[in-house]
Parts: C-alpha cells; structure tokens; sequence
C-alpha cells in the first residue's frame, strides 16, 4: 500500500518566507555597511521634520481601530497582535 | 517547573522592569520631567450592503485617552495610559434584539465586531537608561470588555552601535485574553483563552547626514481560541426557504465561525526619512507580511512632513496602499460546512487605499495640539473614516 507522503504543515508557505527572510537580511547588510556620520553631520536629522516621534496614543488608536481591520499585523507602529480591544 | 517560552519571557521581564528601582546613582538632569496629554479618537464604518453580502458590519467608536510619561529619576521613565471606549456597532445591536426578542423574532442582521457598548484599558511601562547606549522599556497591560478580559506584558532592550549610527532594538510582547463565548444567538458556551507572543528585531540606522531608517522583523505565535464567538458563516442551500435573519434575506443557515488554534505570522517592515530642505521630509514605509492562515500582504506608505511656520505649525499628508490575500477558511459563499470557515470581510481579500492629513500646532515650546483625519477606500467598499484629536504638555 504506497503510503501518502507526510507533508510539514509548514511547507507551502517557507518560499515566501524565505523570500522575507532574504530580502531582510539583504537590508540590513546594505545598512550595516553605510559609512558613519559624525556628531556634527547630524544638524538635519536633529531637526523636529526628521524625528520619528508619532504619539503613543496616536499609535494606539490607530491600532486598534485601522489596522486591526486587516489580516496582518506588525510593523512600524503596530503591535503584533492579542490583546484584542479591537473591531 | 518547566520553564516554557511564556514563563521565560515573563521572569526575564520582572527582572528588567524592577532592577531600576533599586539602583541609587542618579543626577538631577532629567527627573521631574515627564508629558501629559489627552487624544479624543473617532471611527466608523458604514456598511451600505457592502462587505458581507450576509451581515451589517457597522461600526463607531469614540474613545478618549489620557497618557503620561514622567521621569522619576534621571534615568527611571514611568509612562502610561487609561483608555475608554464607546462602542455603537451593528453586532451589539444584534445580540441585543436577540436577547429581547429571542432568536426568532430577530430581523437585525448584523456582525461589525463588536459585543459590548464600553472598553476600558490601563497601561503602565518603566523605561530605564542604564548607560548612554544602553536602554529597556517594559509594559503591562490590562484591558476589559463585556466579554473579553486581556492581560499584557512585555518589554524592549536596544543599544547603540556603531558610534551611535545605529541601534539595535529587541522586543517581546505576550498577551493572554480571556473570551466569553457568546454566539450571535446570545447562546453562551463557557469561557476560552487566547494566548499572543510576539517578538521583532528592529535596526535603525544612520544612512548620511539626511537619511535615516528602520528595518524589522516581526515575528508572532498565537494559540487558543483565534476565531471571534459570535462571528456567523451563512451555509446557503438553494432548497431552504429564505432566512429572515440575513442582510439579503439569502437561502440558507447560520452556523459558528471556526479558525486554526494556532497561528503564527512573519512580518518584515522598513521606514525611511530624508530631510529635502530645512522645512520639507518625505518618508518612505513597506510591510511584507505573511502567515499560516494563507494571508499574505503588502503595504506601502508615503508621507510629506511640511512646516508651512517652522517650530509652529506641522502639516502632515500621507498615503497608504495595503492589498492582502484571503485567508484559507474565508469565502465568500459556503454550501456545506467546512472544518475551517469565515466569511469576516477582514480576512477575505481586499486592496486598500488611505489618505490621510494632520495638523499639529505648537502653542508654546512646551505645548501642541493636532486634528487629523484617515479616508480608508476599500476594494470591498467597507469604507472607514478615522479621525483624532490630541493636546500634549511638557513638563
């Protein structure tokens, strides 16, 4: 009797991870290899325009009401799910 | 005792968040200082027959939020926030008329999200600096609806490198929810859990005197009850007579959503500013995400930062294009009860496209308001319109 081949639950799913996977470590490798910017070079990311400086509660919100509408979660400003209190 | 991945994570994280309160060294720099603020938030959905062709899927919540931060010692940070919600959804409605009236009396159809018209949340996190480069932040969490209770903890270690061009920051979060399960009969069929645990890695760099960034990965695990109780799945049958309880009147019977017990979900995001001139930054955001229910998105995301009155006033306009693909169990149309089923618009398939603006006004160097508002489009015309207001303070 030809027994049916165990396929890991997994499987259908690894080439797009692997893909994320790649594409995040090719990121990071591109960054990590910039050249340093001194103290003094750093006046415009200084600057009020140049401060990733969302409100917590802004982010909260957002959460829990725009993105929880989504299938996925995580990211920049977002949590990575549970906790509900959201819609 | 064994030590599993949540118990782990939950003694590495009392650790973090009460070692700072024994230490003594302190200078004055910073202490006394801290941020309060209040945020009014406003959003709605309006379900005109669209989405779910079975079910209304409105939804307006307003909810105000007060949050502070304040640094008790020159390094020792306590931040926290108390949320209230008001809820008017189309589901509460429904279980409602169903508890008044009883199942069959019932002609409002209805399932937005929602089972209970208020929501209360508490956060409280200790952020300490133990060296210049070195710094951890760690929360807890307690929220409560009419039948969902959620407890959170979590924390973030980063360090500076590379003479402080980059920071690497590692986080975990871990949720454990508590669910009444109430079906959209109003039948009761005891009480489940939910737990959530997530961790990212997150590397922001310094790319040149302009440039600046951060990438991410996210990676979650989720086990327990996943599906939402009182969600319905139409399994339509064309010899049944039309069924009163159903937004088309379709022919067919209402039966339970069910999901997989476990998830897990991969998440890669990236955020780019550059400084164009001295009152001027464009931004660049992307998310890939993928997960083990078949859903797999893309998001990407601009946005014009514009100082129309440098140091006063802020203007903030941004896009957002979000696409997913549906998740296993979702369809549209059942006509036999499968394991897995959903027929939630939110994990079916469906192209997003947002526009947003936001106003932020300095009243003073230590004080701001903002007004902003978000247009979501969606594909599946379940349109959302998100808006909020806030005020900040130093002190």
């Amino acid at each position: 009797m030809l027994q049916e081949a165990r396929i890991p639950k997994f499987a259908p799913r690894s080439p797009r991870l692997a893909r994320l996977g790649v594409a995040c470590v090719l990121s990071i490798a591109l960054l990590s290899g910039c050249h340093t910017v001194e103290y003094y070079e750093r006046e415009a990311l200084a600057s009020p325009w140049m401060q990733f400086d969302e409100d917590p509660a802004e982010i909260h919100w957002l959460e829990k009401t725009l993105f929880t509408r989504e299938g996925s979660v995580g990211g920049v400003g977002t949590s990575a799910g549970g906790g509900c209190g959201c819609y | 005792m064994l030590l599993t991945p949540s118990r782990f994570a939950l003694a590495a994280l009392l650790i973090v968040s009460l070692a700072p309160l024994l230490e003594a060294q302190e200078t004055e720099s910073r202490r006394g200082q801290g941020q309060i603020g209040l945020r009014v938030g406003y959003y709605n959905t309006d379900d005109s027959g669209d989405g779910n062709p079975f079910y209304d899927e409105s939804l307006t919540v307003i909810e105000p939020v007060v949050f502070f931060s304040y640094y008790a010692t020159h390094s020792t940070n306590i931040h926290g926030s108390v949320s209230y919600d008001a809820v008017t959804s189309a589901s509460i409605a429904r279980l409602d008329d169903y508890e008044f009236t009883g199942a069959t009396g019932s002609t409002y159809i209805a399932q937005s999200g929602a089972s209970g018209d208020e929501y209360i949340g508490v956060n409280l996190g200790v952020l300490h600096h133990w060296s210049d480069a070195l710094t951890t932040d760690t929360f807890g969490s307690f929220s409560k609806e009419y039948d969902y209770k959620s407890i959170g903890l979590g924390g973030s270690i980063s360090s500076d490198v590379a003479e402080s061009n980059a920071t690497i920051t590692g986080s975990l979060q871990l949720f454990y929810d508590e669910l009444d399960i109430i079906r959209f009969t109003g039948n009761e069929e005891g009480i489940d859990h939910r737990t959530s645990l997530a961790t990212t890695l997150r590397w922001y760099q310094i790319l040149t005197p302009e440039v600046h960034g951060t990438l991410g990965v996210t990676l979650g695990f989720q086990e327990g009850f996943l599906a939402t109780p009182y969600n319905g799945v139409v399994i339509e049958d064309s010899l049944l007579p039309p069924n009163p309880h159903l937004d088309n009147q379709a022919n067919g019977l209402e039966t339970t959503e069910v999901l997989p017990g476990t998830r897990t979900r991969v998440t890669a995001f990236g955020r780019y500013r550059v400084s164009l001139v001295s009152w001027l930054a464009g931004e660049l955001e992307g998310r890939l995400y993928t997960d083990t229910w078949g859903i797999d998105s893309v998001t990407i995301s601009p946005r014009i930062f514009y100082w129309p009155i440098p140091d006063r006033l802020r203007l903030r306009l941004g896009y957002r294009f979000y696409s997913q693909t549906p998740a296993d169990a979702y369809n549209e149309h059942f006509f036999a009860p499968e394991r897995y089923r959903t027929q939630d618009s939110d994990l079916g398939d469906f192209t997003s496209h947002t526009v947003g603006l936001q106003l932020r006004y300095a009243i003073s160097a230590r004080e701001r308001v903002d007004i902003g508002g978000d247009f979501i489009f969606r594909s599946d015309y379940l349109d959302q319109f998100v808006a909020s207001i806030g005020w900040s303070h130093d002190f």
